[in-house]
């Protein structure tokens, strides 16, 4: 059983546990004024019986010598053993946990466990683990495992100079060096899902604006310069009053005292958008002026994993470059994409364009996977390499039917609000 | 006399039959996008008022959520059928317990909950209204 960098396993059920509360409908119980680290970082937790302390018991006591085992690629399970005299004691003790990995995509898995003969059995590879674990204190070690593939102890490191460190230390402490792999890994790094509070602000993100009883939750569109100052862009429905200024206050993630993150300072009722006569706007957009409390991520539109109308998955691996505006005529049949703090990152193609709807004008409408959530979405047309043009913001789509969206152009939204600058990232002169 | 009675029905008959037409009535339709539930909340605001409503889960979504908001405007038509037929309403027959049934053009906007501009707010009989 592979085991993590102890802090990162903290965090991550820190983080788990942030995004079982992510919607709940009362106040964020987080107390007021705590410190940010305070807010990701568990209590203490003792060191809780786990696999490796059960098969280093089990290699002492019903299967002595047992090291451990795991499936193959094509499902079949390996019984590491370093007597094979003992393979009638470890099917019986593993046979549940055997049966159990045959269901899913191993259902067709083959019915016969096979058995290696190795070197080690688990107690010593956990002794050995035990006396390594104390290395982990240092920021150039990351992970300790007990590799049962390999019957070995595997160690991640930061560079060539820890292996160096590890290496002695280890031969110190009587590890044989055949016992033991040391490579080098990149760091482990803390996944927040767009659901989740973030130091610096881009595309993505859950923002959350002055609830009513039934709280008012959108995605952040994206970072520019609005008459000299910062501001970012989302749906106009995203603030208190819809097609109206009404200097609310919108917050990050949830709405409470400390999160605030900036104030409406642009937006617009109808007016006669489509020449004389007319009442309408061209976008469901309103600018929010940043308050200084976070960083601000000029360009980037964060990236989850591609998601679809079956898929979930919110935690953001990435981050996208706005390099141009999207310039094109929004033919039908292009691709567009957006990320959504409901639905994270999807993407579809333009069925319809510059269509009226409503009382908004020239808007299009695409196969863009959404749900309610998604609303102010930083929509863009993806170059690959996380480099993206920026094309608008998503609103809306037809009551019950996710699979359709409705969005405005940036055009739309400067011609409704006035003009951006440092849409895109810095260097790309946008 | 006679001869004027004739134009005069010609004239004032259609109007009359108009006016009758005009009058406030009718049912909610089915074939009109709607949303019905139970009011739970109501803030008002500048531009009319927002009102939280229960209804059954969406299961189309994938997190089935039954609440949405209602956003009633001073074009918002309300319609509460009275004892005595008729059905012009108000904006206070739209508080918290009354159960509602909101026509809109069938645009969800994706906010969470989602809202819906209300073109016409139907308040049901029997429900738990106060």
């Amino acid at each position: 059983m592979r085991r993590t960098y102890r802090m990162v396993l903290g965090v991550t059920v820190a983080v788990a546990g942030l995004a079982a509360c992510r919607d709940q409908p009362t106040i964020d119980p987080d107390p007021h004024g705590a410190p940010r680290e305070a807010r990701n970082v568990p209590p203490p937790q003792a060191e809780a019986w786990n696999s490796d302390d059960e098969y280093a018991r089990v290699s002492r006591a019903e299967v002595p010598g047992f090291a451990g085992f795991y499936l193959e690629d094509d499902g079949t399970p390996v019984i590491l053993l370093k007597d094979p005299r003992q393979e009638a004691a470890a099917k019986q003790y593993l046979a549940q946990a055997i049966a159990a990995t045959r269901s899913g995509r191993r259902a067709g898995a083959p019915p016969t466990p096979v058995v290696r003969r190795v070197t080690h059995d688990f107690a010593t590879l956990k002794g050995w683990f035990d006396t390594l674990l104390p290395l982990l204190e240092r920021d150039d070690v990351y992970t300790l495992d007990v590799d049962e593939v390999g019957n070995r102890l595997s160690m991640g490191v930061r560079d060539q100079n820890a292996i160096g460190l590890v290496r002695r230390e280890a031969a110190r402490l009587r590890v044989p060096p055949a016992a033991l792999s040391v490579e080098i890994r990149p760091a482990p790094e803390q996944r927040a899902t767009l659901q989740e509070w973030t130091a610096t602000l881009a595309g993505g993100y859950q923002i959350e604006y002055p609830p009513n009883a039934s709280g008012s939750i959108c995605t952040f569109g994206f970072n520019a310069v609005y008459e000299g100052a910062w501001a970012f862009v989302t749906n106009s429905h995203c603030t208190y009053v819809k097609n109206a200024l009404d200097g609310g206050t919108i917050t990050q993630p949830r709405y409470y005292a400390g999160n605030e993150i900036g104030v409406e300072v642009r937006d617009r009722g109808n007016y006669a958008c489509n020449g004389l006569f007319t009442s309408c706007r061209k976008s469901d957009a309103a600018y929010i002026q940043h308050n200084g409390s976070r960083g601000v991520g000029q360009g980037q539109i964060a990236y989850t994993p591609l998601n679809s109308a079956t898929t979930r998955d919110l935690t953001v691996v990435g981050t996208n470059d706005v390099i141009r505006r999207y310039a094109g005529s929004v033919p039908v049949g292009l691709y567009l994409d957006k990320t959504g703090r409901t639905t994270g990152w999807t993407y579809g193609q333009v069925t319809e364009s510059c269509v009226a709807i409503d009382d908004l004008r020239c808007q299009d409408v695409s196969t863009v996977y959404s749900e309610p959530g998604d609303s102010g979405s930083p929509m863009y047309y993806w170059l690959g390499s996380e480099q993206v043009e920026l094309y608008g913001i998503l609103w809306g789509g037809p009551q019950y039917d996710y699979n359709t969206t409705y969005s405005s152009r940036l055009s739309g939204i400067e011609q409704d609000l006035g003009p951006l600058t440092y849409v895109c990232a810095p260097g790309y002169g946008c | 006399m006679g001869q004027w009675m004739m134009p005069g029905c010609a004239v004032f008959l259609p109007v009359l039959l108009s006016a009758c037409a005009a009058a406030p009535g009718g049912l909610p339709r089915d074939d009109v996008p709607s949303l019905t539930g139970v009011v739970t909340a109501v803030t008002p605001g500048p531009e009319g008022m927002r009102v939280t409503i229960e209804g059954s889960p969406d299961p189309a979504r994938s997190s089935p959520d039954s609440t949405s908001v209602a956003l009633v405007g001073p074009d918002t038509e309300i319609r509460l059928v009275r004892a005595d037929g008729s059905v012009r309403g108000g904006l206070t027959d739209v508080a918290v317990g009354a159960r509602v049934r909101v026509e809109h053009s069938g645009t969800q906007l994706r906010s969470l909950p989602p809202q819906y501009v209300a073109l016409r707010v139907w308040v049901l009989p029997g429900a738990d209204r106060p």
